[in-house]
């Protein structure tokens, strides 16, 4: 039997409870900019979940999503005791933040729910036993290559079982002087279009304690050397590749028949749309050698360590990483993160080229989710790539380099 | 007359008339104080506490491990890579190269918009231009015309058949530099012209006209006139342009992200992929500071110029 | 008279050509945008590179800056922000101007050369602990926090190009003034102020162009979309995966031509006739 005075203040608990609840609490959220705009289908989302919980306000502050204008703020202000309460991360941010403990390990409420989405998006998300955010939307790399000039060429299209051989083929047989058989982001050494490859001869960047690096290996000489023997061959790629880093030059080159192929994700689709190629083109899922391999990008939801309203936050994640999220990515044109996405998704069901990429995320990996993985790839991996290809240094001593470098940076 | 402007002893204009003697009353400090107040209190705060943080272990990605006190080690750290060197030599390029292309621009052009003809205004407010369009997009416009497939640079010189074909200007090593040069001298100039177009106004007319009418030609006008009477503000340009072509960061990050190959990373790139990319704020802060004083001695060779020439008021 | 006229045009045929020259030049980056604006956005990666629109020019991109961002409000909040910290930091330092100019302060030229001090740190660094004192203060997201930031970083150069400019000024005009019974602070202004143009002018244009383009301190200080200013806003059509270049270069545009027009009204004050005149007399 509990004292009278202890059951008024038990009651007045829950009164003030009521009260709290009552108030609109406010959820600041920043999203990508390019999520944004009138009627956007995730202020549209935001709206329907105002309506479900009307004690909850979110506030989406659509913000420019290269690093400096993103996650560069993001990393201030949450240092410095402010920033938004949930935001929209890249994958590549996520052990980034984790490892500054800026975001919250939602753990706690991912329990139960972790078999709910892919588990590859998911891990991008683990750190040192937590899970700090909740996967929103991943992709994976395909090939997109020029059907006619494979057709003219009297090439067979690349198809789920096309190898390394088919490949260099029909680089070599595209590649006639006026074309060149392949294009990629050379600004960054062309790392990012490497790691499938890498995975493909059966490579693996890190030992499985994320301490020491371990892609100086046989296979990763093999599919270094296959790699960068085809991106430094100026007749197979052009000079001015050297430069390029975004999508926007890749989608111009393939759609002026530049280039024959370039390895891309599901948002080159509408670029290419866009620029109305004169010729037809596909999509295959990227050679295979012996095993399959790709390379998963997208984004996430994390929370700011320091927001006051973690439960108004959580619902918000909750509902815009739940089967809300189906819709709501179709209208990015993107795939969720959430299991069920290939079946339940319209984009998915009605274009062939999105089934390609979907069935890619099968076998898709992700970068190693240790916080100081960019680095090695920026300090390491690059440099040894560009040496090759500007300087036309040796495969196995740069790689050689490119191991003791890692080492130094991861130690 | 000329010997004396010749000794370059003044500011802008100043060579016969020179002010009176200076007040020795305490208005002088109320109107000074403002103004220190207000760059204390916004730079100086900040600047100490980026001081005190170069002297402590501050990894972001390890919080864990607090912030311990370790004096001068971040200093040595910096000091011992091989990046360091390298970054301290392209400064030096960067910085020198940006100050003499820009001053000796900035003076011809100058020259040039100061003589009367019809339509100077408009050609002043055009000059300005590049200064005006805001860098990032100023940068990536630069970024896109040196393009080796797209760029308007490559398809003009390729049509002059001075290249077979098209240059990856900004990703060789040994273009890199040069291409962001040209942006960077692009941008700056207007600046360097204002200043000393401002100068220039400060010429009292009769002093030229009379050295004319003496039959001096263009060069020994401007050498024994225009000059003594510009240099001061020419002092002050070549500090200020020295302190801003070191602190600049979007044209090289947005071109080359000082790449290929660290070929264009300064001070200022290496400073920012310390804290922004390594995560360590101690070594970033520390790398800051050691700029800082790099620089410094840059100005204090400038600047004694310019404060040896108003000691002597 | 007439052939006088003539004359002198002809003499002055050399130095217009060669102006033009040198504005086409260092127009040519600036002409690039406004084609680029004005092409369809299939138009605008060629290869071979076309300089012109060819099917027809594109105006839509004009109109959709309005329409897709809060480009109008942006452009209000700068025009905001850069008038009141140009003219903050155009007055603190014509009074320490003054001050140094004209007044014995101990250790002057030292505490000059101090100002100029505080612009050799990179600036990048500066962004963290400048948002903890923001914090403290409590005007992060405010434009309070942009003018402060502007003001101070502008004064450095304001108050270097107005003391040398002052110093320039005979101070016996302004004995004459206060024998006209204005007190001494009051005669310095009256006197100065009106010679000094050129100086002035100049640390306007500069005051204002920095606060107009600045992009670090906006993008950190500031995250209601409402108080954003120009730059954060054309960073905006910069994406993750591709840029809206015709959003990005029209919008660059409209950003740039005020502050030009601007300068054609401004640039009076550069010109010889109001400041030599003015001395000599």
């Amino acid at each position: 039997m509990m004292k009278k005075p202890t059951k008024l203040l038990l009651v007045a608990a829950a009164l003030l409870t009521l009260a709290v609840a009552n108030a609109q609490t406010r959820v600041n959220v920043w999203i990508y900019e390019s999520f944004s705009g009138n009627d956007s289908p995730i202020s549209k989302a935001a709206a329907e979940f105002m309506a479900q919980n009307p004690d909850i306000e979110i506030n989406l502050i659509p913000t420019a999503s290269t690093s400096s204008a993103y996650r560069d703020p993001f990393m201030v202000a949450a240092q410095g005791g402010g920033g938004p309460d949930v935001l929209m991360a890249d994958i590549a941010w996520s052990p980034e933040f984790a490892a500054m403990g800026i975001v919250k390990d939602l753990s706690g409420h991912m329990a139960g729910k972790e078999d709910e989405f892919f588990p590859g998006p998911l891990d991008t998300l683990r750190y040192e036993g937590g899970i700090f955010g909740v996967p929103f939307y991943t992709n994976a790399l395909g090939m997109f290559y020029n059907k006619t000039a494979f057709q003219e060429a009297g090439l067979p299209l690349p198809d789920a079982d096309w190898t390394w051989d088919d490949f260099r083929t029909a680089v070599d047989t595209l590649s006639d002087g006026e074309m060149y058989g392949f294009g990629l982001e050379g600004a960054w050494g062309g790392t990012f279009e490497w790691y499938p490859w890498f995975w493909q001869a059966g490579g693996q960047l890190l030992s499985d304690d994320g301490t020491t690096p371990t892609f100086n290996s046989e296979a990763g000489l093999e599919a270094t050397r296959f790699f960068l023997d085809i991106v430094t061959n100026p007749r197979y790629v052009p000079e001015a590749a050297k430069t390029w880093k975004g999508w926007a030059e890749l989608a111009a080159a393939f759609s002026n028949k530049v280039i024959a192929m370039y390895e891309v994700g599901d948002w080159g689709i509408a670029m290419v749309d866009g620029m109305n190629p004169p010729f037809e083109w596909g999509v295959a899922p990227l050679p295979a050698n012996g095993q399959r391999a790709s390379l998963v990008g997208g984004a996430n939801w994390v929370m700011n360590a320091n927001t006051k309203v973690e439960d108004a936050a959580w619902r918000w994640l909750e509902y815009v990483t739940g089967p809300a999220v189906f819709p709501l990515m179709d209208g990015y044109n993107r795939v969720a993160a959430r299991r069920g996405a290939a079946e339940a998704q319209e984009i998915v069901k009605n274009d062939p080229r999105m089934q390609v990429l979907t069935a890619s995320l099968e076998f898709a990996k992700a970068r190693p989710t240790v916080p100081l993985w960019t680095t090695v790839d920026y300090d390491c991996l690059q440099p040894a790539f560009v040496r090759v290809i500007l300087e036309g240094a040796d495969v196995t001593s740069e790689m050689a380099n490119a191991e003791m470098c890692a080492l130094d940076v991861l130690r | 007359m000329l010997k004396r402007g010749q000794e370059g002893s003044v500011a802008p204009g100043a060579t016969d008339r020179r002010p009176g003697r200076l007040h020795r009353s305490w208005p002088g400090y109320v109107l000074v104080v403002p103004a220190m107040l207000a760059l204390v209190g916004v730079i100086g705060y900040p600047l100490v506490r980026a001081f005190v943080m170069s002297l402590h272990k501050i990894i972001l990605i390890r919080p864990q491990l607090g912030q311990p006190f370790v004096g001068l080690e971040n200093y040595a750290t910096v000091l011992k890579s091989p990046y360091f060197a390298n970054a301290i030599w392209q400064t030096f390029v960067w910085t020198s190269v940006n100050l003499v292309g820009q001053l000796v621009l900035g003076l011809l052009i100058a020259l040039l918009l100061n003589s009367a003809f019809p339509g100077r205004g408009i050609a002043r407010s055009v000059m300005l231009i590049p200064w005006v369009i805001p860098s990032v997009v100023a940068v990536l416009t630069w970024k896109w015309m040196y393009d080796g497939q797209f760029g308007i640079v490559n398809s003009f010189l390729v049509r002059l058949g001075l290249i077979e074909k098209g240059v990856a200007w900004l990703g060789n090593t040994g273009t890199a530099m040069g291409a962001v040069l040209i942006e960077s001298i692009w941008k700056g100039t207007p600046f360097v012209l204002i200043m000393l177009l401002a100068g220039l106004q400060a010429i009292p007319a009769e002093l030229t006209d009379s050295a004319s009418v003496d039959g001096a030609n263009v060069w020994q006008r401007f050498r024994y006139v225009t000059f003594p009477f510009l240099k001061p503000t020419i002092v002050i340009a070549a500090t200020l342009t020295t302190i801003y072509s070191y602190n600049n960061f979007n044209a090289i990050w947005l071109m080359t992200e000082g790449g290929p190959l660290r070929a264009t990373e300064t001070l200022t790139i290496l400073t920012y992929k310390l804290a922004f990319r390594n995560f360590d704020m101690g070594s970033a802060t520390a790398a800051g500071v050691l700029t800082f004083l790099v620089l410094l001695v840059f100005v204090v060779i400038f600047g004694r110029q310019y404060v040896k020439s108003q000691m002597e008021f | 008279m007439a052939a006088v006229g003539l004359r002198r045009r002809t003499r002055q045929l050399p130095a217009m050509l060669a102006a033009f020259l040198v504005c086409f030049v260092f127009a040519i980056p600036f002409l690039w945008m406004i084609l680029t604006s004005l092409k369809l956005p299939s138009e605008l990666f060629t290869s071979p590179v076309q300089v012109f629109p060819r099917s027809g020019v594109y105006w839509e991109a004009y109109t959709r800056i309005w329409t897709a961002g809060q480009f109008g409000r942006y452009f209000w909040n700068s025009t905001l922000v850069a008038t009141v910290a140009t003219g903050a930091s155009v007055a603190l330092s014509v009074f320490a101007a003054i001050g140094f100019a004209r007044y014995k302060v101990r250790g002057g030229n030292y505490l000059l050369l101090g100002v100029l001090l505080s612009q050799l740190f990179p600036l990048v660094l500066l962004v963290p602990p400048f948002y903890a004192v923001m914090r403290e203060l409590r005007i992060l997201d405010t434009h309070l926090a942009l003018v402060i930031a502007y003001t101070s970083f502008s004064l450095p150069f304001s108050i270097w190009m107005l003391t040398g400019y002052f110093r320039s000024i005979p101070a016996e005009l302004e004995e004459s003034a206060m024998i006209d019974g204005a007190t001494r602070l009051g005669a310095q202004l009256r006197v100065i102020l009106p010679l000094a143009g050129p100086g002035i002018a100049a640390t306007v244009i500069y005051s204002f162009i920095l606060a107009w383009n600045e992009f670090l301190f906006a993008t950190t200080f500031i995250s209601s979309p409402e108080l954003r200013t120009l730059p954060i806003g054309l960073q905006s059509f910069i994406g993750q995966y591709s840029t809206d270049w015709n959003l990005l270069m029209a919008g660059a545009v409209v950003t740039t031509v005020p502050v030009i027009v601007l300068f054609v009204f401004l640039q009076r004050y550069l010109v010889a006739g109001l400041t030599a005149g003015a001395v000599k007399g």
